[in-house]
C-alpha cells in the first residue's frame, strides 16, 4: 500500500534483459517529492531501459519499483500512468496523424474533468505558445523543437506527481536546449517532481537538485548535482574535460 | 443509356454491401496491421443470427410475411449484437496471444479462423443454401401510381402497368404479390381487365396499379445505401470526434506511446473488431438475409475476399478509402458483368487487386508503409 513518508519514487536493484542482453544489472535510485534527479550517462548505457521499465513498457526481470511504497514493477503503462507516473518518451513520439490539440486531449486521456482539462490546455498554450499557434494543425507538421514542446506539455496534461523525461533536448538547436532547461526549471519551480536522463550533462547537472551517473548498466556514481558537476572524473568523462 | 444507370444503381448498392464489411477490414487492419480474413465469416454469422433471430426467437414463418419494422430492426441489431461479440471473443483468444509473433503467424490464425467458422457453420447448420424468406415489401421507385377504377378495354399506356396485390398464408400475413396487367403499347385487353379488377378484389390489402420510369431504385438497394450512409457518418463521427476514436487512432499510428497516454490498449482493440464486426453482422443480414434472400456457410467468402480488394483498393486501414473502393468495386463489376461478360466479373475484381498491388500498393487514400504482411 502506499505510504506517503516513503518517497516518490524508489527502485532497488533493477535487472532488465533483451533477450539475453543484461542490460540493467541492478540499478538503485530514488526520487524525492519536489526534486529535480538527472539520470546521465553515455549512449548505451541503460537510461532509456531505466525509464521505461519504471513506466511499465519494459518489465523488470528482478527487483523492486515502488511508487510511494507500492509496488508497480510489472504492471502495464497505461495503469502506471494512471498512478501519477509520467513518461515523456525518448523521440518524442508525439501523434503525427493528430492535431496538436488532439495531443494534448490525448495527454489527458485518463481524467474526467474537462473543464479541468480545458484550463491545463490554456496554461501550456501559455507556457508553449507555438501550440496555440499550431493548435489546428497536425502534429506531424511540427519542426523537431515543436514537437519536442508538444510532447512534453502532452506528458504534463495528465497531471502526473512525478514526471520523467527522456532526453528532451536530443536533436535540438542550442538556443532551443536552452528553451527547454529554462522550461525544467519553471516546472521545478512550480514543484513539479521531475527525473531527467540527459546526454547534455551540462545542463542536466545544472538544473537538477541530485544526479545519478549510469554506467553500462550499473550506476557507478550519485550525489548531489553541484559535486557531481565537480568531481574530476565525470568532468572528464561528461562534461568534456 | 437507361440501362446503363440501371447497371449504376445496381452497382452502387453492389458496392454498398462490400463497404460493409470493407470497413471493418480496414480498421482492424489499422489498428493491429492484420489483415483479419475471418471477417468475411462475421459477415455470414450476422446473417444466421438474423435468420436465428426472425424465425426462431420471433417465430416469423419461414415462407415469409414480412416481419414488420420493429421485428426487422429487432433482428438487425441482434444479428450486429451477437457478430460484435464473437469477433471480440476471436481477437481475444485468436490473435490478441499473438500479438508480439509476428504478423505472418496472425495471419494465418486469421485463415483457421476463416476455415474453423466456414466449417463450424457447415456441421451445425448444414452446407446447402437456405431461403431467408422476404423481410421487406419489394418496391421500386419512382413511380406513378395508375386508377385501378379508371382503366378501359382497348387503352393503351407508354410504359407497363403493373398491379401490386397481397395474398394472406395460412398464418395470416399477407404475402406480397405482383402482376403484369398490361405491356407497354399494347391495348389492354377486356380479359386482362377483368383479371386484374378479381386479384385487385381478392387483395388481402389495398392493391395497387403502377407505371415504372426507366430508371428505378428498389426498397432494398435503398435500405442498404442509406444504412452506409449512416454507418459511415456514425464512424466519421466516431473516429474524428470521440474520446474512443482519438485513442483509435493514436494506437494505430503509435500503440506503445498511447499506452503512455494511459490508454489501454487492448480495449481500443477489443472496441474496434466489435464496431468492426458489428458492421459486417448487419451487412450480413442486410445483404444475405434481406436483398439476396439465401444464406449458407460459405456466403462469406467471396464477399470477404471483394471487401478486403475494396480495402486495398481504398488505401487500407483508411475508412474514406475503403469504402470508395468498395462503391467502384460494386459499379465496375457490374459494368464488366453487363458489357463485357458475367463470368469475368470475379476475374476482373482479383485483377484490380494485383493491378493496385502492382501500381499504387498505397490504394486510392493509403499512405504505402511497406512490408504489410
Ligand atoms: N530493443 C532492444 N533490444 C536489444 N537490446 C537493446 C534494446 N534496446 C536497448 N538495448 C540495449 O540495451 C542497452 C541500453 O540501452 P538504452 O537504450 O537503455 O541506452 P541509453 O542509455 O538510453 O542510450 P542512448 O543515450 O543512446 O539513448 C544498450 O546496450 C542497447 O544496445
Ligand atoms: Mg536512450
Amino acid at each position: 500500500m502506499s505510504d506517503p513518508a516513503a518517497p516518490i519514487l524508489e527502485i532497488r536493484d533493477l535487472h532488465v534483459f533483451y533477450g539475453g542482453i543484461h542490460a540493467l544489472k541492478g540499478v538503485s535510485l530514488t526520487v524525492h517529492r519536489g526534486e529535480l534527479v538527472s539520470l546521465i550517462g553515455a549512449n548505451g548505457a541503460g537510461k532509456t531501459t531505466t525509464l521505461n521499465t519504471i513506466a511499465g513498457v519494459l518489465a523488470p526481470k528482478d527487483g523492486q519499483v515502488l511508487l510511494e511504497g507500492a509496488s508497480i514493477a510489472g504492471q502495464p503503462s497505461h495503469a502506471i500512468l494512471r498512478q501519477g507516473l509520467a513518461l515523456c518518451p525518448e523521440g518524442r513520439r508525439i501523434f503525427p496523424n493528430l492535431t496538436v490539440d488532439e495531443n494534448l486531449d490525448l495527454g489527458a486521456y485518463i481524467r474526467s474533468d474537462p473543464a479541468g482539462v480545458r484550463e491545463d490546455i490554456a496554461k501550456m498554450r501559455e507556457t508553449f505558445p507555438i501550440l496555440q499557434e499550431r493548435a489546428g494543425q497536425l502534429a506531424g507538421t511540427l519542426s523537431g523543437g515543436e514537437q519536442q514542446m508538444l510532447a512534453i506539455a502532452r506528458a504534463l496534461m495528465s497531471r502526473p506527481r512525478l514526471l520523467m523525461l527522456d532526453e528532451p533536448s536530443l536533436g535540438l538547436a542550442p538556443l532551443l536546449v536552452d528553451r527547454i532547461f529554462e522550461i525544467l526549471a519553471g516546472l521545478k519551480r512550480q514543484g513539479m517532481t521531475v527525473l531527467l536522463v540527459e546526454q547534455n550533462a551540462f545542463q542536466a547537472l545544472g538544473v537538477a537538485d541530485r544526479a545519478y551517473v549510469l554506467e553500462t548498466g550499473r550506476i557507478v556514481k550519485t550525489g548531489p548535482a553541484r559535486d557531481l558537476a565537480s568531481d574530476p572524473e565525470v568532468k572528464r568523462a561528461y562534461l568534456g574535460g | 443509356m437507361s440501362d446503363f444507370f440501371n447497371f449504376l444503381l445496381n452497382g452502387l448498392s453492389c458496392g454498398a454491401i462490400y463497404a460493409l464489411i470493407a470497413v471493418g477490414y480496414t480498421m482492424v487492419y489499422g489498428i493491429i496491421k492484420l489483415i483479419n480474413f475471418a471477417h468475411g465469416e462475421f459477415y455470414m454469422f450476422g446473417a444466421f443470427v438474423g435468420y436465428a433471430a426472425l424465425y426462431a426467437l420471433f417465430g416469423v414463418h419461414p415462407t415469409g410475411g414480412e416481419p414488420g419494422f420493429l421485428i426487422f430492426a429487432a433482428s438487425l441489431l441482434l444479428a450486429g449484437l451477437l457478430t460484435a461479440i464473437l469477433a471480440v471473443v476471436v481477437e481475444r483468444f485468436c490473435y490478441r496471444p499473438l500479438r508480439n509473433a509476428g504478423r505472418i503467424v496472425a495471419l494465418l490464425s486469421a485463415l483457421g479462423v476463416s476455415l474453423l467458422l466456414q466449417n463450424l457453420g457447415q456441421q451445425t447448420v448444414g452446407a446447402s443454401y437456405r431461403k431467408f424468406a422476404p423481410t421487406l415489401t419489394e418496391a421500386r421507385f419512382p413511380r406513378t401510381e395508375v386508377d385501378l377504377a379508371s382503366l378501359q378495354p382497348g387503352q393503351t399506356f407508354d410504359r407497363t402497368v403493373v398491379l401490386d396485390y397481397a395474398l394472406r398464408d395460412e398464418r395470416g400475413r399477407d404475402q406480397q404479390r405482383t402482376h403484369a396487367v398490361v405491356l407497354a403499347g399494347e391495348p389492354l385487353s377486356a380479359a386482362a381487365l377483368a383479371e386484374t379488377l378479381r386479384l385487385a378484389q381478392a387483395s388481402s390489402r389495398p392493391a395497387h396499379a403502377y407505371t415504372y420510369a426507366a430508371v428505378t431504385v428498389s426498397s432494398k438497394q435503398l435500405v442498404i445505401v442509406l444504412t452506409l450512409v449512416l454507418v459511415a457518418a456514425g464512424l466519421y463521427g466516431l473516429v474524428q470526434h470521440t474520446r474512443f476514436g482519438r485513442a483509435m487512432r493514436a494506437v494505430s499510428v503509435d500503440f506503445r506511446a498511447a499506452a503512455l497516454m494511459g490508454i489501454d490498449v487492448n480495449r481500443i482493440v477489443s472496441g474496434t473488431f466489435f464496431i468492426g464486426a458489428f458492421v459486417a453482422g448487419i451487412g450480413g443480414f442486410l445483404a444475405g438475409g434481406m436483398y439476396y434472400e439465401r444464406i449458407d456457410p460459405l456466403m462469406g467468402l467471396l464477399p470477404g475476399l471483394k471487401a478486403f480488394v475494396a480495402a486495398v483498393l481504398g488505401g487500407i486501414g483508411s475508412i474514406p478509402g475503403a469504402i470508395l473502393g468498395a462503391l467502384l468495386l460494386g459499379i465496375s463489376e457490374k459494368m464488366v458483368e453487363a458489357y463485357v461478360h458475367s463470368g469475368l466479373r470475379d476475374a476482373f475484381a482479383f485483377g484490380i487487386l494485383i493491378a493496385v498491388l502492382l501500381v499504387r500498393p498505397s490504394g486510392l487514400l493509403g499512405r504505402f508503409e511497406g512490408d504489410k504482411v
